[in-house]
């Protein structure tokens, strides 16, 4: 049973960026990046998702940032988690080679659950028995 | 090769320079990515290392100024880093007091009853060290011994060793009748600069701030500073001037597309070398220690996880399993490894996750403290994993004879039911 999650999302303000990270807490998350900004000018999703066991999504996550390391242009205080100068597609594709290559036990989640948003939430989670 | 056009230093002041202008607060990341793009081959470099190896790469005949590492450095350290920018040069002190030596200063010293060891400011003699340098005796690699020149309570003039004694011993050993010397004169020092250490105003607190200023030193140097040589650099330097063991073993790496790393970063990336000199050393049968057990494991985690690093925990016991098997008699076809990568990777996926979670049965087996498991305990995690290994192959229905584990239980049982 997948536990955890890891996802993308482009930024909402149109610059050449893409956030990544991971979560098992889902609504929360999504909550947190609501904060910034009014769901009249965007509603927070995330725009790719993949779903796994703890230790897989977390290895996941560090090999990625790992792989876009120079890519990320500061540390800390929310700037260590997003990624310059590539597109979505370009990183998504990356991601699945990466779980390809590696054999992570990791399940790219569908399309009709994307972009995930609070609003397909709970079809979502039951959909792939997560809590 | 290429070589570098720009002035590294003026790309890091304009980092500097842009980061004031818009008030922002300097951040190392992003310094160190500005430092980057300048250079045509990108390398890794934090505070703990920067990667010389690939930035050399950058440089005709791969030999890279140290003024570059030195902006390289700055970039890392920041703007809060301070330095002393007036201008020093300490062999002047030869030319401008008529022909006086200065505070510090280099000298070929005989061996004489001035030249002496004071033992509160050294460590104890290791002959055994002795007799190893002995052995490994070359003249071209005599680092200069340094040594504090005190004037006595009774006027006698004495030459304290406060750092490279076993050195002079040894080329004592081989003959040599004077002994190179970097020389710290007590003499040289002002009254001002004793009493700001805490000492007085008398010929015996002179040599107390002497027998401090050694003893300090001697820390520095020996202990508080000192930076052990990694093995990463140990085994690339091994390997770049032609060691034949690293190079053997670099040829086994190569054979299976791996590359040493310092981290663990890429496809096939390798950065245990220790473990590696212990896997590639284990005895086959016959005596020979020729890495061939190493070798079939890092083929069997390449195969099977084509874009992970070396993973120690899997390779490792992975190397002692086909020795034991080689010990033992038992032969393990190819089928085998082919067999094992399917078991591991159906259940646990990728590497990290085939040893966290064989410990974690290990564990919940051990803890749960109700005969679940049987046999000797391993206290290493490589004997953890190994048995994990076994017991699951055959708890699997796995078709090969293996050598038996040093102790059984069910990993199936006792793995977390959400992973």
């Amino acid at each position: 049973m997948a536990k955890k999650g890891f996802y993308l999302f482009k930024d909402p303000l149109g610059t050449n960026a893409v956030k990544q990270g991971i979560t098992g807490s889902w609504e929360p998350r999504l909550g947190v990046y609501q904060n910034s900004y009014s769901r009249k000018s965007h509603t927070a999703c995330f725009n790719v998702v993949w779903v796994g066991g703890d230790t897989a999504i977390n290895e996941l996550e560090k090999v990625v940032k790992r792989e876009y390391n120079r890519d990320i242009e500061m540390s800390g205080w929310g700037h260590s988690e997003w990624i310059d100068n590539h597109s979505l597609e370009l990183i998504e594709a990356k991601v699945d080679e990466i779980i390809k290559g590696y054999c992570y036990k990791i399940v790219k989640v569908d399309q009709k659950f994307l972009p995930l948003t609070i609003d397909n939430m709970p079809e979502f989670k039951q959909h792939y028995g997560l809590k | 090769m290429q070589t570098v056009n720009l002035n590294a230093m003026q790309a890091y002041n304009k980092v500097i320079r842009a980061n004031k202008v818009k008030n922002k607060p300097w951040n190392q990341k992003q310094a160190i990515n500005t430092y980057i793009r300048q250079f045509t081959v990108p390398f890794d470099m934090d505070e703990n290392v920067i990667d010389l190896r690939t930035m050399s790469e950058n440089f005709d005949h791969k030999i890279i100024p140290l003024s570059e590492i030195h902006n390289a450095i700055l970039t890392v350290l920041g703007p809060n880093f301070q330095t002393n920018p007036t201008p020093f040069n300490p062999g002047e002190g030869y030319v401008g007091y008529s022909g006086q030596k200065p505070k510090e200063y280099f000298d070929y010293l005989p061996w004489a009853d001035d030249l002496v060891l004071w033992s509160v400011f050294q460590r104890d003699v290791a002959p055994y060290h002795v007799r190893k340098i002995y052995n490994d005796f070359d003249p071209t690699s005599v680092i200069v011994p340094c040594i504090i020149r005190i004037t006595l309570e009774n006027g006698k003039v004495v030459f304290c060793v406060w750092d490279g004694h076993h050195t002079i011993q040894v080329c004592r050993l081989k003959g040599w009748t004077h002994f190179p010397a970097w020389i710290i004169d007590l003499d040289k020092y002002t009254l001002a600069e004793i009493e700001n250490a805490g000492f007085g105003d008398t010929i015996e607190e002179r040599v107390l701030f002497g027998c401090y200023i050694a003893g300090k030193n001697m820390r520095r140097i020996n202990g508080l500073m000192k930076k052990d040589l990694s093995p990463y650099d140990d085994f690339m330097i091994g390997y770049e001037t032609r060691d034949a063991k690293i190079v053997t073993m670099m040829n086994i790496l190569k054979d299976n597309n791996c590359t040493v790393k310092r981290h663990p970063v890429g496809a096939g990336a390798w950065s245990q070398i220790k473990s590696g000199y212990e896997c590639f050393d284990l005895e086959s049968v016959q005596g020979d220690k020729d890495g061939r057990f190493w070798a079939r494991a890092l083929a069997f985690h390449c195969n099977v996880w084509k874009a992970a690093p070396l993973t120690l925990e899997v390779y490792r016991p992975l190397s002692y399993l086909y020795q034991r098997a080689n010990v033992q008699g038992i032969t393990l076809p190819p089928s085998f490894d082919k067999e094992l990568a399917g078991m591991l990777t159906k259940r646990f996926g990728d590497p990290e996750s085939v040893h966290t979670l064989l410990k974690v049965s290990f564990w919940n087996a051990l803890n749960a403290n109700n005969g679940s498991l049987t046999g000797t305990i391993p206290t290493h995690d490589k004997e953890r994993v190994l048995a994990a290994i076994i017991n699951f192959y055959k708890q699997n229905g796995g078709k090969a004879i293996l050598p038996p584990p040093s102790c059984q239980w069910n990993v199936e049982n006792f793995l977390p039911k959400d992973e």
